[in-house]
């Protein structure tokens, strides 16, 4: 089931009128089903998937923190880690891997095939094993005491608004919030629709909109000049950005209907002055997470500065395996790597920090040109994110850069620019915090008609025209 | 338990949001002149009914007693045919005629009958009714033309605007106005932009978008198209309705491989032709080599405005001699040579310019 549907339409209703007239308790259990049945909705059979991840899990974080001794607690958070790659490996990498060997072999001349397993990747599977194994890790690490209530983990790993495309909850944030009686404030009802409805701006007036372009640029490459690439690549990266953002947003604006906060994940991205400040505002629950227990687990940058950019640089590629089963997306998160690792060796050398808030930095002439630059920097590696194989991709840069063409499809470039306006406007309300303080200090009425209006644009932008969430595949 | 003061915040978010949107949206498509309202999205031959609907009511509302005469066809009408300029003639000849182009780009006899129907059923009431063929499509099967969108175009119709349909069909209405493809179409249409900006200026584009002519050459021999031809015929024989085939020209030379084939037009014209033999329909035949010259054209099938004009004074003298009640059909010579000679006719086309 996909936000931008009529069947998420009248589900969220049904949900939300037997969650209000529900005790805690039952509020609970009724959310886990609902979730349970939103999952269900796209293929019943990957529920028992679900179900063995959750169930491995529940059971070896009360192993890990019985057991008595050292070692026993990290055979049975192993036994956690190894489970959840290995569901991940077979159902998303399995094919991959085996395609790769076979690949190796035939150019070491040894003509092979090998099998592979064919199988439908699940909806949302790096997202729940990601979650579910941190909270094994966590209380291996001592920072968390396992909830003794199954169907409070359950909701923890399943809770409908994050399970498809996150975000990537830790269980500190997430599972106080639904194992306490929960109050829903005026002011969650207030900006959970003003969320729901910026997702949705996000998602179908801007990303939906602008991905025919996008396609057309990756498919009729011959067709277009350089202009129209280079204009497309940005694009992309703005459609990426709506498309995750966007889901993001609802899945946070949904919750607050239910009383629970779900934490940001996009914060202005494409406003950040250099690649460090993207990646802490892309993606955030990823980044972090992946900060948490993968780049301190390999040291860190406590082992000298050789290891430090590698670790960034292992961190970023195995970030972009996350992504998917293509070596487009290690290349891509490898690529990001190396602008990290340039960035800091840039700030070893220069002594410069990036420790400040970039909020509270003050405006230069410069700082337009330092968004920009980062912002072509993303938009750049994207474009091999997004591109089906490395020679679609080399022939889209190769094209870009032959500076032959120009802008071709001027007419239907114009009129993408609005979009695009509209996803500046309401980065710049979000960056600035306008955008909070205005749904905060009017009244509804005066919400009702912005508001509206945009709903009224959503739905035209939407009729027979609806488009699954990139992040759905990942 | 939640509080009631929630649940009747949510409440009053949700139906305040929802009023607003609604009354935007039926402001918005009962102010937008001639949006078409259909059950489907299928822009643009709704577009061009929508605008003669429109255009026979406010002659009717003006108390105009010439007959609608309705051209059908596909770009090759739409740009070939200047209905203004066609009105003119007809004025000057003293014929109580006033002429609607329908012609809509991008869709062939399939589209034309799904549209033809929609404003017979909508009320509309023409005099006569005459089709432009472009050969092609009788024989394509491409991606550009034919674009309804929908495998079963009988389901689709135009929509009375009354409140009930605006607020049902309203998104699926607006929905092409969000969409550059179909807005650049809407304001070429609304502007006549297709005749009379053929080249368009930075501040023309800005308006309107850019008219790209779209190309096509891989073509399959299909019967249905000749099918639905038929079944417009047949729907104006069965309201008693006037009507006459044309033959839209091809570029005496050929610009580019990409139009290359052009086989099958002459069997193409021949079963139109023997068709309307058969029921004594006129049809008149404007591809003819020294009837046009290259730069009449715009690319291989679309007449530039002057091109337009000299196609539609020959109409003119066309629809005259009809409306005498004479019916002439442009006879081709039997083809007994398989076809060959117009191979060698394509070749001499593509030589000459290559």
């Amino acid at each position: 089931m996909i936000f931008n549907s009529l069947a998420f339409a009248i589900f969220l209703p049904v949900v939300l009128a037997l969650y209000y007239i529900l005790p805690f308790k039952g509020q609970n259990r009724m959310l886990l089903a609902a979730s349970l049945f939103f999952y269900a909705w796209w293929d019943w059979r990957f529920l028992g998937l679900l179900a063995l991840t959750i169930l491995i899990d529940f059971y070896a974080s009360h192993a890990v923190y019985r057991a008595t001794t050292d070692k026993r607690k990290k055979q049975w958070m192993l036994l956690s880690v190894i489970s959840n790659i290995a569901v991940l490996v077979i159902f998303k990498y399995s094919n991959f891997f085996v395609r790769s060997f076979a690949i190796v072999l035939t150019k070491l001349g040894f003509a092979v095939h090998l099998p592979t397993l064919e199988l439908v990747l699940p909806i949302g599977i790096s997202f729940y094993t990601f979650m579910s194994m941190a909270y094994v890790i966590d209380v291996y690490r001592g920072e968390l005491t396992p909830t003794p209530h199954f169907f409070d983990f359950a909701l923890f790993v399943c809770y409908f608004p994050h399970l498809v495309a996150g975000p990537i909850l830790r269980a500190p944030q997430l599972l106080p919030q639904l194992t306490h009686d929960r109050k829903i404030k005026l002011a969650q009802i207030r900006d959970g629709i003003s969320l729901i409805v910026i997702g949705l701006v996000r998602k179908v007036l801007i990303a939906d909109i602008i991905s025919p372009m996008v396609g057309e640029a990756f498919t009729q490459m011959d067709s277009l000049g350089s202009g129209d690439l280079i204009l497309r690549m940005y694009l992309f990266a703005i459609q990426l950005y709506g498309d995750f953002a966007g889901y993001s947003d609802i899945a946070r604006g949904v919750s607050k209907l239910f009383g629970i906060e779900l934490n940001l994940n996009f914060a202005t991205p494409y406003l950040s002055q250099n690649i460090t400040e993207f990646w802490r505002r892309w993606h955030i629950s990823l980044s972090s997470w992946l900060r948490d227990y993968v780049y301190i687990p390999l040291g860190g940058n406590r082992k000298g500065k050789f290891r430090t950019y590698l670790n960034n640089f292992l961190t970023m590629l195995i970030g972009g395996l996350w992504h998917g089963a293509n070596w487009t997306y290690v290349v891509w998160g490898g690529l990001n790597g190396i602008y990290l690792g340039v960035h800091k060796a840039y700030l070893d050398t220069t002594g410069k920090s990036t420790g400040k808030n970039p909020e509270q930095t003050k405006w230069t002439f410069f700082t337009p040109l330092k968004i920009l630059f980062t912002f072509t920097l993303a938009a750049f590696a994207f474009i091999i994110f997004r591109s089906p194989n490395f020679s679609n991709a080399w022939k889209y840069i190769s094209k870009m850069f032959s500076f032959h063409g120009g802008i071709t499809r001027f007419g239907s470039t114009i009129y993408i620019l609005p979009f695009v306006f509209l996803a500046l406007c309401i980065d710049i309300a979000q960056y600035t915090k306008w955008g909070e303080g205005f749904v905060a200090r009017t009244s509804v009425w005066k919400r009702a008609v912005i508001f509206g209006i945009l709903f009224a644009l959503v739905l035209v932008a939407g009729a027979d025209n609806s488009q699954p969430f990139i992040y759905f595949q990942f | 338990m939640v509080k009631k003061e929630i649940i009747t915040s949510l409440l009053k978010h949700i139906i305040l949001i929802g009023i607003v949107a609604y009354a935007f949206i039926v402001m918005a498509v009962y102010s937008i002149p001639h949006l078409p309202l259909a059950n489907r999205r299928t822009f643009h031959s709704m577009l061009r009914s929508q605008m003669t609907l429109d255009r026979e009511k406010e002659m009717l509302e003006r108390g105009d007693n010439k007959g609608h005469l309705l051209l059908l066809g596909s770009s090759v009408v739409e740009r070939g045919i200047d209905d203004n300029y066609l009105d003119s003639l007809f004025e000057k000849q003293h014929l109580l005629y006033y002429s609607t182009n329908s012609g809509a780009g991008g869709f062939f006899a399939r589209a034309n009958l799904l549209m033809f129907s929609s404003m017979l059923e909508q009320g509309l009431h023409p005099a006569r009714v005459v089709y432009g063929i472009f050969l092609q499509e009788l024989n394509g099967r491409s991606m550009v033309h034919g674009n309804v969108n929908d495998a079963d175009t009988s389901a689709i119709k135009l929509k009375a605007k009354s409140l009930w349909n605006v607020i049902r069909y309203g998104p699926t209405a607006l929905s092409p106005l969000l969409s550059g493809n179909t807005l650049h179409i809407y304001l070429f249409a609304l502007n006549n932009a297709f005749r009379d900006v053929h080249d368009p200026n930075f501040f023309q584009k800005l308006s309107f978008g850019e008219n790209m002519f779209e190309r096509d050459s891989s073509y399959t021999l299909n019967s249905t198209f000749l099918e639905n031809l038929k079944d417009i015929y047949r729907l104006c024989k069965a309201k008693n309705i006037p009507f006459a085939f044309f033959n839209t020209p091809v570029r005496p030379k050929v610009e580019s491989i990409a139009d290359l084939p052009y086989l099958h037009r002459l069997e193409a014209y021949k079963a139109v032709e023997q068709f309307a033999i058969e029921n004594n329909i006129p049809i008149w035949n404007f591809d003819k080599p020294t009837t046009f010259e290259n730069t009449d054209f715009l690319d291989t099938y679309h007449l530039t405005p002057n091109g337009a004009h000299k196609m539609t004074s020959l109409l003119a003298e066309k629809i005259c001699t009809w409306q005498k009640g004479f019916i002439e059909q442009d006879i081709t010579s039997p083809s007994s040579d398989g076809g060959s000679s117009e191979i060698k006719d394509s070749l001499i086309r593509t030589v000459f310019h290559f």
